[in-house]
């Protein structure tokens, strides 16, 4: 009984946790387009490996991070800036 | 014709990779002109290795005739296996992403790009169960067009004059780091033994296709240096596609396009066309339709598998190519050191000319894994997959008893029906 109510706790918060996280709005490359330039905006580049060596399109002035370790990297950057995460 | 056409296709597959021209631009950027210098010299040492297992052929039909008859050791059937298996995965997981890259950015920037990369794995898996001839036929078509995009590219910044920037023909960091990766853009030149061309003078044919080949690659680095400055081209991780940009513009970044589609095919069916082969070896002739039908698609599977997990993504991807590729060089090595010690009691020039080949290519691989910077994670993956392969290799030796005990089953419940 007891296995059952925590696997369906647990079941619950994975479902309900996304819905408490904050939007994270999906951009097209003519948004950001319209963007660029701007000095409040910072592109970051989450490519890696391959993702981001085979590619021909890198964005002048994107930043690189690495993608798995947000952690270490998030506190570095102000929160009054908007910021483009790049990904494959 | 065909039949050189064949053989190029089975000599040529890696060193038109897009790998390999990789490889050539960013060396060409950081070394210059002793990049081209140097990758002129190994092409001369391939010959020399070449002419050395080619006269240990002559002496002995019996051997060096199939993978599994050099040598017949357990450990070398392992080193082989972990050299070829992993390369097969890794580098085709590597080179399919970048084949979608190149097709999603040059061709059609709404068909994404793993979907073409899992496409193009699927047809190449497919050509496998062709015939041999349909199967060759396709695989020279596929290095022929990878080829000629390239000599295309080579004539035309010849004949053209760079207007836009004064070229930069050398950076002044020739260094080892730069030049002996190199060696790379010659691996599995010792499969050509095995391609079953039995037309007189094919060694002739061999040794002029690779100096042709490696004339073509030596071209397109004088171009590229002429084209974009040094610096660029050896920081660029998409050397092949600036330099086709600055030479022709939008129609270079098409042809470049094309070889590297091209390119990819033909180095993806030839890795799986080796593996395939290897393991028949191994497992012996009784089994060998067993594993012709059934390795092409185990190892697209895992490919694919690959590809689905991001490992595309991961930087230890490259570490795991290198690692692969470093494992091969050595395998190569090796061959040509059995080669030459078996003619140890006739031809003494070849024993010698054997011992430097071998040598030379065991310090470059040897370099190569000393300047890489992961290297705790390459040496734990050469373990890994030398540990892996020694138990794939164990267990596909025992499978044609598995076989004979599985059709003695059969025909014993046959018998008793």
């Amino acid at each position: 009984m007891k296995t059952i109510v925590t696997f369906l706790c647990i079941a619950f918060l994975g479902v309900a946790l996304p819905v408490f996280a904050g939007d994270v709005e999906i951009i097209d490359k003519d948004g950001l387009k319209e963007m660029l330039g701007s000095e409040d905006l910072v592109v970051i580049d989450v490519r890696a490996g391959r993702d981001w060596s085979s590619s021909e399109f890198k964005i002048k002035g994107a930043v690189r991070e690495e993608p798995g370790k947000t952690a270490s990297w998030a506190g570095k950057y102000l929160k009054d800036k908007t910021y483009v995460l790049y990904c494959a | 014709m065909r039949n050189i056409l064949v053989l190029l296709g089975i000599i040529c597959f890696w060193m038109f990779s897009p790998e390999s021209y990789s490889l050539v631009g960013i060396g060409a950027g950081q070394a210059g002109f002793w990049a081209i210098i140097v990758l002129i010299l190994f092409s001369l040492g391939i010959i020399l290795a070449l002419q050395v297992v080619a006269t240990a052929r002559e002496h002995n039909q019996a051997v060096f005739q199939d993978a599994g008859s050099f040598p017949h050791s357990t450990w070398a059937l392992v080193l082989g296996f972990s050299a070829l298996i992993g390369s097969t995965l890794f580098a085709s997981t590597g080179i399919l992403v970048r084949a979608g890259f190149t097709f999603n950015e040059v061709f059609y920037y709404r068909f994404p790009n793993f979907a073409f990369a899992f496409l193009l794995l699927a047809v190449l898996i497919a050509i496998h169960w062709f015939s041999p001839k349909v199967y060759l036929r396709l695989h020279a078509m596929f290095v022929l067009i990878s080829v000629s995009s390239l000599v295309f590219l080579v004539v035309y910044g010849l004949l053209t004059e760079n207007v836009s920037a004064e070229p930069s023909w050398s950076t002044g960091n020739a260094s080892f780091a730069s030049l002996v990766p190199l060696v790379i853009v010659f691996i599995g030149f010792e499969q050509m033994f095995f391609a079953n061309i039995r037309k007189p003078g094919s060694s002739s044919y061999m040794y002029g296709i690779v100096i042709i080949a490696t004339l073509v690659l030596a071209g397109w680095m004088f171009v590229s240096l002429k084209f974009v400055p040094a610096e660029r081209l050896g920081s660029s991780t998409i050397s092949y596609m600036t330099a086709a940009m600055h030479v022709m513009g939008q129609k270079g970044r098409l042809i470049m396009g094309m070889a590297i589609i091209a390119g990819a095919c033909g180095a993806v069916s030839g890795l799986l066309r080796i593996s395939c082969r290897y393991v028949e070896t191994i497992c012996g002739n009784k089994i060998s339709p067993y594993v012709r039908m059934v390795a092409p698609p185990l190892l697209g599977i895992i490919i694919a598998a690959l590809m689905s997990a991001g490992v595309a993504g991961s930087d230890k991807l490259e570490v795991y190519i290198r690692g692969s590729l470093l494992l091969w060089l050595i395998y190569s090595s090796l061959f040509v050191l059995a080669a030459a010690f078996h003619l140890r009691d006739t031809k003494r020039f070849y024993v010698i000319t054997g011992f430097v080949f071998s040598s030379v290519i065991i310090v470059c691989a040897l370099i190569m894994i000393i300047l890489l910077e992961e290297r705790e994670i390459l040496t734990m993956f050469i373990v890994w997959s030398l540990a892996g392969s020694t138990l794939c290799v164990l267990l596909l030796k025992q499978m044609y008893r598995l076989l004979a005990f599985l059709e003695s089953a059969y025909n014993y419940k046959e018998m008793n029906k």
